[in-house]
């Protein structure tokens, strides 16, 4: 009987432990919302302390009953929560209280043993309670409960009492229920040990162990802290902490600061054996260090000391007064050197007010980058996608390719990897896909235009470029497809995956910049077989050349003193005049060769992509940017004409016409050469291309009346004879 | 053993064959064909286009295929007709599809190099015109601009002709049809009046364009264009000299063509020969009694007293005596030109009259029936024929369809035919005869006195040309020698 009241103690014992393993896990989690059946057993018990503290205390019997019995029954099934645990110990306290005062005696002793069973280390509050009760209490407890005390060499193991965790030695006596145990210390690096041990009522039981060291530890001291330490490879932990001065003479006899050295951390359980340990840190040069473990012991290993890594990057921007981003945090104005770098990959991002630079850079130990950070426009990899089971295969490898050309080789593009999260929400608002937005699909220009313009808006990009493998089988050939925001059209380029020489045309193409303006001397010439050299047939309306008297008739012979046999010739020479923009220019037809010095004026001109080996989506690119920086100013003006051109070019019409009202509305009047004349009329083609005939002879009747605007360059055919040509054509219904 | 392998050959190639779509069969044989044409093997080439028309008559390819038998049946093997019946066929049956804007554009060409009367221009312009408005996308669009800017200049429209070529040139600038666009803005500008601005665009194709083929062409336009509007001054070149032996002896007549190879046509030996524009010797043609060359495009027609030879052959020609069944040969030939149709007109000193012949079978009388002592013909830029005449010392101009355009009468304010030889006619369409005594008298192609040349380098003009540049060469009977004034 005695064994089996014992057994049934041992169990509602671990029954309890077990529930309050369960209090300590419960404590860990964020705390939850009472449930409902414990809520109202609450609720009871407060009814039943009413009552209890009241004239109707023995009614109150009943209510902590129900409380308990309930609790008992939910105890069965699993183990309590904490708050339903003290609610148990409450109730047991409360109805052996009022058992006591209604001097059922017995009734109260089995309503203490019970909380004692259920908490062992439970006492009463002397100082609120009848002596008498209390005196009850010590002695069943005294009667039930005895201690335990285990010390170890070395201290800091973990001991368990019946496969309960206890403590962790050495520790003071702990109450216990009286009965027979089984102890178990265990400590990593050292072998488990188990004892049996009777716990008797009243009396402490006492208990020594010398553990056996099976593994080594090792000891680990870093300067600074903060240190990743890897341990064949695997993550071991960071070191932390304060070094404790109890080791601080020894660091410091080892090289280390004790100020900046870390906490000792351990790496325990370690087999015979040798090790290969690794540390890292940012801005730190990493240290490899080989550990050899001959037997299981401490092992204080050598320093480690890391050495910082840190480079430097000087930024000039172009203009100066760049804004500076190191890895998207604000890092001054250009020009500037950022100092202490930590090398690795960094993204130095300038924001100018008119455009931005971006560039990855790798930056090595005490190695210095210069950038000259010249606004650029920016172009996002869209990656690569695949329209088959046989396209997929390379997919992945050539978009790692192309993205890998891409920032190694073009240098007058901002490159960046465009986020497929941002690529997917945006799709997926317009409810289409890549795929369907990329030739030879026929999407609709308008949706080809809009994800583009908020993908562009998104991510600050003014241009796209994505990869389509198609399906087959025999060459790897895909097709790479250049977008400028606002663009319907793309420039495609053939590439192959196994093939670097097959990006050569897309990383040129995208390097290439266009020039629209050119050097203008005002000498309009010819060639003739029968003149030895361009023969002037008219100067232009207040240029240079004019300027200077060049009539009608005269033959240029040569300029800076190089033959000019043809007006090719002349006109390469002028452009090559370069920023000192004086050529000097010898002419036959007067009495004497005369040679007259010649200041050239800069001009817009029309661009010509294809002549020019420029690529349409690029080189809008490039003119988006001139109009997203510099707004309101002649150069975006004359940046949206050519917009305009370049959209006409590739038929898209609308955009065409959308940017030449608008550049018609920015331009300058009266300017002989591009201006707003030019604007109208090719407005008017662009209307004329989209079926407006009626607005487009509109168009066409402003521009004739410009008295001074040209097509093409200021040398081009005057507007006012095109465009009036033009009128008499649609007037006439031709 | 081989034949195992041909056998497996056939076997995966037929396996092949069998898993693609019939618009993938189409596309190879289509690529094959193509590819077979470019590099010269006609028949296997006409034969896959054919089997893409036939056997896979509902892809996509059918009509490209037809297209191209189309363009190298007219450009290649020349049968016109079966060009347009072809064309025909694939705007009737593929009006959606990509090649019927070229067939449209084949139409409208064939119909151009035919057309001889003012409807006929309207006709060709209409199919041009069609393309551009129809098939605004299309790949032909700039060359049919270019094309019905041609046809609005010979209907004499010239602002429509030079805005339709200003546009192609301006809104097709990377075309391949850009060059001869911004060729034929500047031709027209330069017809209309308006020579400065038509320098300045022949200059553009030599900037913007420096390898195309009209480059050349525009500098001799330049040189041209410059002396007679500008310069407006005629030196001889001291530097020419041919020397050619007994082919300059008693000359009548001397031909410069696009490609400046020079023929002389020679009593003396009795004979046209030609000469590259080195003097080295090419082509010749013997015929007794020669008496004129000329050119109609390309061709080059030399008449001699008896029949007229051309690079097609040669052949007599006869007309009705006046009694039933019986025809007179046409013996005292004196000029010849040929009509776009391949139509010849001849003149004959003897009947006094100017005779068209289909091949050698009579037409009829050109203009009229009204008598003329026709010495000279020479086609016009504009697609008129001018006609030099002995009786009365004038020059007329009709169009290919007889109807009359302009006369040169006999006298005129600055100069007086007294024994005009020769007449020949420049890239601008601007007339240049060649009198006995007194050099030579130019007009425009209006029929404008402009100015008369060489009037102190020549003693006794006989024959004149006109080279590409504007050069005018002219045989000079008593020095037996050519001279150029440039």
């Amino acid at each position: 009987m005695k064994a089996l009241t014992r057994r049934a103690i041992f169990c509602l014992l671990l029954t309890l432990c077990a529930l309050g393993g369960g209090i300590a896990r419960a404590q860990s989690v964020p705390a939850k919302p009472e449930e409902p059946e414990i809520a109202a057993l609450r609720s009871t018990m407060e009814q039943a302390t009413t009552e209890f503290e009241g004239p109707l205390q023995g009614q109150s019997i009943v209510r902590f009953e129900e409380v308990v019995s309930k609790l008992e029954s939910m105890r069965r099934g699993a183990a309590l929560s904490e708050p339903a645990m003290t609610l148990l110990i409450r109730a047991y306290e409360y109805r052996a209280r009022a058992y006591f005062n209604l001097g059922s005696i017995d009734k109260a002793s089995d309503s203490l043993r019970a909380l004692i069973v259920a908490k062992p280390s439970h006492a009463l509050d002397a100082g609120q309670l009848s002596p008498k009760i209390v005196d009850l209490f010590k002695e069943i407890k005294g009667r039930m409960v005895g201690y335990i005390t285990v010390q170890s060499i070395p201290q800091g193991a973990s001991v368990s009492l019946a496969q309960e965790f206890l403590s962790v030695t050495d520790f003071f006596p702990i109450e216990v229920l009286a009965g027979d145990y089984s102890v178990e210390v265990t400590k990593r690096g050292y072998r488990s040990e188990s004892k049996p041990v009777t716990i008797v009522a009243g009396e402490t039981a006492s208990l020594q162990f010398d553990l056996v060291r099976t593994a080594a530890t090792a000891l680990i001291v870093t300067e600074p802290v903060g240190v990743e330490v890897f341990l064949n490879g695997a993550a071991k932990g960071v070191t932390a902490g304060a070094l404790d001065p109890a080791y601080a003479a020894m660091a410091a006899a080892r090289g280390l600061d004790p100020a900046k050295a870390s906490a000792r951390l351990e790496l325990s359980d370690l087999a015979a054996g040798s090790y290969k340990l690794e540390f890292r840190k940012p801005c730190y040069e990493p240290l490899h260090m080989t550990l050899d473990i001959p037997e299981p012991q401490d092992y204080d290993i050598a320093p480690v000391k890391l050495d910082p890594s840190v480079g430097s990057i000087a930024i000039a921007s172009e203009p100066s007064g760049g804004q500076i981003f190191l890895d998207a945090k604000a890092a001054g104005q250009a020009p500037k050197t950022l100092d202490n770098v930590c090398s690795g990959e960094h993204r130095v991002e300038v924001r100018h007010p008119f455009g931005r630079f971006v560039r990855d850079v790798q930056l090595r130990r005490g190695e210095k980058i210069n950038i000259a950070a010249v606004a650029r426009p920016t172009i996002g990899f869209l990656g690569a996608l695949a329209t088959g089971p046989g396209g997929e295969r390379v997919r992945d490898a050539l978009a790692v390719k192309a993205q890998d050309l891409l920032l190694k080789s073009v240098t007058s593009l901002n490159v960046i990897r465009i986020d497929p999260e941002t690529v997917r929400r945006v799709l997926e608002s317009e409810r289409t896909t890549l795929a369907s937005l990329l030739p030879p699909e026929h999407a609709d220009p308008a949706l080809i235009r809009r994800v583009f313009e908020r993908l562009g808006t998104e991510t600050e990009v003014q241009g796209f470029l994505a990869i389509r493998v198609p399906e087959e089988q025999l060459i790897r050939r895909a097709d790479a497809y250049v977008f400028a925001v606002g663009s319907v059209i793309p420039n495609v380029f053939p590439v192959v995956a196994e093939d670097e020489a097959s990006f050569r045309p897309l990383l040129s193409a995208l390097d290439r910049r266009a020039a629209s303006k050119e050097l203008v001397s005002g000498l309009v010439t010819i060639d003739t077989e029968t003149h030895e050299g361009p023969v002037i047939l008219r100067t232009l309306p207040g240029s240079p050349a004019e300027k200077a008297g060049f009539s009608p008739g005269l033959v240029i012979k040569s300029i800076g003193g190089v033959a000019v046999p043809t007006t090719a010739a002349m006109e390469r020479a002028i452009a090559s005049a370069g920023a000192k923009k004086t050529i000097s220019v010898t002419v036959s037809g007067t009495a004497e060769p005369t040679t007259v010095d010649l200041v050239l004026e800069e001009a817009e001109r029309e661009l010509r992509p294809e002549a020019e080996g420029l690529v349409a989506n690029k080189t809008m690119m490039d003119l988006r940017q001139t109009i997203e920086g510099y707004p309101n100013t002649e150069a975006a003006a004359y940046a949206r004409l050519q917009l305009g051109l370049l959209s006409l070019r590739l038929g898209d019409f609308a955009a065409a016409h959308d940017a030449f009202v608008r550049s018609r509305n920015e331009l300058p009047e009266g300017r002989h050469g591009l201006n707003k004349g030019t604007a109208s009329f090719y407005a008017g083609v662009a209307l004329e291309a989209l079926g407006y005939a009626k607005e487009a002879l509109e168009e066409y009747q402003k521009a004739a009346l410009d008295e001074s605007g040209t097509l093409g360059s200021r040398s081009g055919p005057l507007v006012k004879h095109v465009a009036g040509r033009r009128v008499a054509a649609l007037a006439s219904g031709r | 053993m081989l034949c195992v392998w041909s056998v497996f050959a056939c076997f995966v190639s037929t396996a092949w064959a069998q898993n693609r779509t019939p618009e993938e069969q189409a596309r190879q044989l289509f690529e094959d064909g193509r590819t077979h044409l470019a590099q010269g093997r006609v028949k296997q080439g006409i034969e896959s286009l054919e089997t893409v028309a036939t056997s896979f008559g509902s892809t996509s390819y059918a009509d490209d295929a037809l297209l191209l038998i189309g363009q190298h049946t007219e450009q290649v093997t020349r049968d016109l007709k079966k060009a347009a019946e072809i064309y025909d066929q694939v705007a009737k049956k593929y009006p959606q599809g990509d090649a019927a804007p070229g067939a449209y554009f084949g139409i409208g060409r064939l119909a151009l190099s035919r057309a001889t009367t003012l409807a006929e221009l309207e006709d060709a312009h209409e199919q041009f015109r069609r393309v551009v408005k129809l098939y605004p996308a299309s790949r032909f669009v700039a060359s049919a601009l270019v094309a019905s800017a041609t046809a609005l200049r010979r209907m004499g429209r010239f602002d429509s002709a030079i805005d339709a070529a200003r546009r192609a040139a301006l809104d097709f600038g990377s075309s391949e049809a850009a060059p001869d666009a911004l060729y034929e803005t500047a031709l027209c500008l330069a017809l209309a009046g308006e020579p400065n601005q038509a320098l300045e665009d022949f200059q553009r194709i030599r900037n913007r364009y420096p390898e195309s083929p009209a480059a050349s062409r525009a500098l001799a336009a330049l040189t041209a264009l410059y002396r007679l509007s500008t310069s407006r001054r005629f030196a001889r070149d001291p530097a020419f000299s041919p020397t050619m032996g007994d082919v300059l002896k008693d000359v009548r007549a001397i031909l410069m063509t696009p490609d400046r190879t020079l023929w002389i046509a020679s009593d003396k030996t009795k004979s046209a020969v030609s000469f590259d524009a080195n003097f080295k010797l090419g082509a010749s043609w013997t015929a007794p009694d020669p008496e004129s060359l000329s050119l109609s495009g390309d061709e080059v027609v030399f008449a001699a007293r008896l029949g007229v030879k051309t690079a097609r052959g040669a052949s007599g020609f006869s007309v009705p005596s006046g009694k039933p069944g019986e025809v007179d040969p046409l013996d005292r030939i004196t000029a010849a030109v040929a009509l776009p149709s391949g139509d010849l007109l001849v003149a004959d000193a003897k009947k006094k009259a100017v005779f068209r012949f289909s091949g050698t079978a009579l037409v009829g009388t050109f203009p009229d029936k009204q008598p003329r002592e026709v010495t000279r013909l020479a086609p016009s830029l504009q697609g008129e024929v001018w006609m030099l005449r002995k009786d009365n010392r004038t020059v007329e101009a009709f169009d290919f369809s007889g109807r009359p355009a302009r006369v040169i009468p006999a006298k005129g304010p600055g100069y007086e035919f007294k024994k005009p030889v020769d007449i020949a006619t420049d890239n601008f369409g601007n007339l240049y005869v060649a009198e006995e005594d007194q050099g030579v008298f130019l007009f425009s192609w209006k029929g404008a006195f402009l100015m008369q040349i060489g009037l102190s380098d020549i003693r006794r003009a006989r024959a004149v040309t006109v080279e590409p540049s504007g050069a005018v060469l002219v045989y000079d009977d008593r020095a037996e020698t050519i001279v150029r004034l440039k």
